[in-house]
C-alpha cells in the first residue's frame, strides 16, 4: 500500500525534483503539498511548487504556509546572511535557485486555507498514520504542533531534509533550512515523534553527475528533462561555489527525502542519536550532535552518508514512469 | 599626602563633556587628582588620549596620563554584535558636526606615561594608604579589567563614580545609555566586584543640563580654562537641539562633569537611591539597558543610581569651581 505523505517545500531548484519524485512514485500517495518561505520568499515558493504540480498534471492540493521564521526575524542579534559571491556562465548569472522556476506559469491555485490549519485539520481527522516530508524551513510543521500537540500522534515520521554534521552551507556551522528557523526545528526534533534527519552529510554524499543528467533526459519525460535541467543548473553553482568530492556533481538534498521512502539504502550510517539546535552567535542553526558515549536522550535518526548509486537508480525509475513525453 | 583631599583617578574618553569633568578635576581644591586613564569609547583611544593631554595642558597641571583599553573586554567577540549608529547633525554650509567634534588646541608637548592604565589602576589602589576614588567617565573597560586582575583592591576603593545608564533616558539605543551600552560586561563585573558604585545617569545628567546662560557667564570668566568650558557647553547645546531635544530647548548636558561635581556637592543629585542593579548582557533590542529591580522584595543593594539632577545646583558648582582657574592663562599673556 502507498505511503501517505505531505510534503512541505521552499520550491527551489532541489525542492521541484523532490516534488517529481513524490507524485511520480507508485509507492508514496502524496496527500498535499504545503508551500513555506526559506530559499525564496512564500511568494515565489508557492507559485514555483504549483508550477512543478501543474506541469506534471497531478491533483495534488497545494497550501500556503509560513512567511517568516517563528521568532528569529524579531531579534536584532541573529545572524545576517553573507553576501553570497555571484556566479557567471555564459554571461548569465546563475543561482542555486531562479526566483522562478523556468516552466510556465500556473494556472491553478493554492487552497483557501493555510498550510498550518491544513495539517491540524488533517491530521486529526486522519485514520492512518502519515509522513511529513519538509525539506525547507521547518516553520510550517512546528506551528502545526504549537497549535496542536495531539496531532504528533497521527504522524509515522517526520523526515527533514537539514542539518550538517561534518558538511554546512550557509556559515561555517550550518545549514541553510535549520539556520533559517532555529526554534522551529529545535521544536520538531524534540517532538517525540520519529524524526530521521537528512543532512548534508547524506545529500553531498549522494550527489547527482552529469552523466546522471545524461540519463534522465535519455528517459525522454517532462520530469526526466526538467530533472536533468535542475541538475545541470545546480553543477554549476556546485563547481563555482562548492565543489564537491565526485567531479561535476551536485547534491539534490530534497529529492533524497523521497528516495529514502521508496529505498531506505539511499541513507547511509544512520545514526540514533541526540541533536540540538545552536540558536545564537557562531553556532546559529548548527545540528549539534551529542557525541558522548552517555548521551542525553536520543531524539532522531541522523544519516551521516548516502549512496548516490542507488539514489539515482531511484530517480530514473520514477522519471521513467512519468507518462508525458518530452519537454 | 594632602589632608581633606579626596584622592581620585578619572578614567575618560575625551570626548567633549569628558574635558569638563577633567578641568573641574583638576581643579577643584576637594580633589586631589593622582591620574588619569583613558579609554576607548567616544573617539578611538588614540584620539581620547590625545585629547586628554591637551587638556592637562590647557590647565598647565602635570597631571600624569595612562593610556588604557582600546576596545570592549568581550562585545567585540560575539559576530552579531548590536551595532551602534552615531548621528551626525548637519549645519546651514553643509559641514558636518556631531557630540564629540576635535578641539580646537595645539597639540599637546607632554607624551601619557609608558604604564598601561589598567595597570596603573590596580597599583594605585593597592599602594594608596587612603582609600581610592574612580571616577570612570568613559566605558568601564578599565574599571572591568582592573577588578578581575586585582579584585582585592576593592577594599581599597572608596566609591567608583561612573557616568553611565538610565531609568527613564538613554541615547545609544532606545534603552541604553552608551558607555554602559559600548561595554556592558565591564559594568556588571563593577556591579558584582563589591565594590561601592554609583551610577550618575542620563535622569540625572539630563535634568542638570546646563542652559545656554552659562555659556557667557564661563566665558565672563576671561581666562582660557573659561573660554574652553564655555565653547564645548556651546557646541553642545546646538547638538542637542539638533539631535536630542531635551526637556526644555537650548540646554545641554555635560555628563561626565556632573559625576566630579557630585563629588564636590553631593546635593547636584537630589534623589540618589539604593538599588539592586543588573545591566543587561544580551544582544538584542536589551543590550545594555540597565534592570533596576523594583520589587518590594528586591535582591540585595549593590548601587546607587541617580534619579535626578539639579542643573542650579551644578551650575554653581561649575562657577564655583572654574572660578579657580584665575590665574591660567595662554603662554607669554600673563597678567
Amino acid at each position: 500500500m502507498a505511503r501517505k505523505i505531505i510534503l512541505d517545500v521552499d520550491t527551489g531548484s532541489d525542492d521541484a525534483v523532490a516534488i517529481m519524485a513524490a507524485i511520480l512514485s507508485p509507492d508514496i500517495q502524496l496527500e498535499a503539498v504545503c508551500s513555506v518561505a526559506g530559499n525564496k520568499d512564500i511568494d515565489k515558493t508557492t507559485e514555483n511548487t504549483l508550477r512543478v504540480v501543474e506541469l506534471l498534471g497531478a491533483e495534488v492540493p497545494v497550501y500556503r504556509g509560513c512567511r517568516e521564521p517563528l521568532v528569529k526575524f524579531l531579534c536584532p542579534d541573529r545572524l545576517e546572511r553573507e553576501e553570497k559571491k555571484k556566479v557567471v556562465k555564459d554571461g548569465k548569472v546563475v543561482e542555486m535557485h531562479s526566483d522562478y522556476l523556468d516552466i510556465p506559469t500556473a494556472t491553478i491555485r493554492e487552497q483557501d486555507i493555510s498550510a498550518v490549519e491544513f495539517y491540524v485539520q488533517y491530521l486529526r481527522q486522519a485514520k492512518e498514520p502519515v509522513t511529513l516530508v519538509a525539506v525547507g524551513p521547518l516553520t510550517n510543521v512546528a506551528m502545526a504542533l504549537m497549535v496542536d500537540g495531539t496531532i504528533a500522534e497521527k504522524i509515522e515520521e517526520i523526515v527533514v531534509m537539514g542539518g550538517g554534521y561534518n558538511i554546512t552551507n550557509v556559515t561555517p556551522t550550518a545549514e541553510f533550512n535549520i539556520w533559517y528557523d532555529p526554534e522551529a526545528a529545535q521544536r520538531v526534533i524534540s517532538s517525540g515523534v520519529r524524526v530521521t534527519m537528512v543532512p548534508l552529510d547524506a545529500t553531498h554524499a549522494a550527489c547527482i553527475t552529469l552523466d546522471d543528467c545524461k540519463r534522465f533526459r535519455a528517459l525522454n519525460t517532462v520530469s526526466g528533462d526538467f530533472a536533468a535541467e535542475l541538475c545541470e543548473q545546480r553543477i554549476v553553482m556546485h563547481n563555482a561555489a562548492q565543489p564537491l568530492d565526485v567531479p561535476d556533481a551536485a547534491a539534490v538534498h530534497d529529492a533524497l527525502c523521497i528516495a529514502y521512502l521508496i529505498d531506505p539504502g539511499v541513507l547511509k550510517d544512520v545514526r540514533h542519536v541526540h541533536c540540538v539546535v545552536g540558536f545564537r552567535d557562531f553556532c546559529e542553526g548548527q545540528t549539534i550532535v551529542d557525541p558522548r558515549y552517555y548521551t542525553e536522550e536520543k531524539n532522531c535518526y541522523y544519516a551521516f552518508d548516502g549512496d548516490r548509486f542507488k539514489f539515482v537508480d531511484v530517480l530514473c525509475d520514477l522519471f521513467a514512469r512519468d507518462k508525458r513525453k518530452g519537454r | 599626602m594632602v589632608e581633606g583631599k579626596r584622592k581620585v583617578i578619572l578614567d575618560v574618553d575625551t570626548g567633549t563633556d569628558d574635558a569638563t569633568a577633567i578641568i573641574l578635576a583638576a581643579l577643584a581644591p576637594k580633589i586631589e587628582l593622582l591620574g588619569i586613564t583613558t579609554v576607548w569609547g567616544n573617539l578611538p583611544l588614540s584620539v581620547t588620549t590625545e585629547q586628554t593631554l591637551m587638556i592637562t595642558e590647557l590647565m598647565k597641571k602635570d597631571i600624569p596620563v595612562y593610556v588604557g583599553c582600546p576596545g570592549p573586554i568581550a562585545r567585540g567577540l560575539y559576530p552579531q554584535a548590536h551595532k551602534e549608529h552615531r548621528r551626525v547633525a548637519v549645519d546651514a554650509k553643509g559641514k558636518e558636526y556631531g557630540y564629540h567634534d576635535l578641539f580646537q588646541l595645539p597639540r599637546p608637548s607632554a607624551q601619557a606615561q609608558r604604564r598601561h592604565g589598567v595597570d596603573y589602576i590596580v597599583e594605585t589602589c593597592r599602594t594608596s594608604r587612603e582609600k581610592i576614588t574612580l571616577v570612570a567617565a568613559g566605558p568601564l573597560t578599565n574599571i572591568g579589567m582592573a577588578l578581575r586582575i586585582a579584585p582585592d583592591i576593592v577594599k581599597n576603593i572608596r566609591e567608583v563614580v561612573v557616568m553611565g545608564g538610565g531609568i527613564t533616558q538613554s541615547n545609544s539605543t532606545l534603552c541604553a545609555e552608551g558607555n554602559i551600552f559600548r561595554d556592558p560586561e565591564a559594568a556588571e563585573i563593577l556591579l558584582k566586584s563589591g565594590a561601592p558604585a554609583t551610577f550618575i545617569t542620563l535622569d540625572a545628567t539630563h535634568r542638570a543640563a546646563l542652559p545656554v546662560e552659562y555659556v557667557d557667564r564661563c566665558r565672563g570668566l576671561g581666562n582660557p580654562v573659561g573660554d574652553f568650558f564655555a565653547e564645548i557647553l556651546r557646541q553642545r547645546i546646538r547638538v542637542y537641539n539638533a539631535l536630542q531635544p531635551l526637556w526644555r530647548g537650548d540646554i545641554a548636558p555635560i555628563h561626565d562633569a556632573l559625576c566630579v561635581a557630585y563629588l564636590l556637592d553631593p546635593a547636584v543629585i537630589p534623589d540618589m537611591r539604593r538599588v539592586h542593579l543588573n545591566v543587561c548582557l544580551d544582544h538584542g533590542n536589551g543590550a545594555g539597558a540597565f534592570l533596576i529591580d523594583t520589587r518590594y522584595y528586591h535582591l540585595k543593594e549593590n548601587a546607587n543610581v541617580a534619579y535626578d539632577g539639579s542643573w542650579e545646583r551644578f551650575g554653581e558648582v561649575v562657577m564655583d569651581t572654574l572660578e579657580k582657574a584665575e590665574g591660567l592663562f595662554w603662554k607669554g599673556e600673563e597678567k
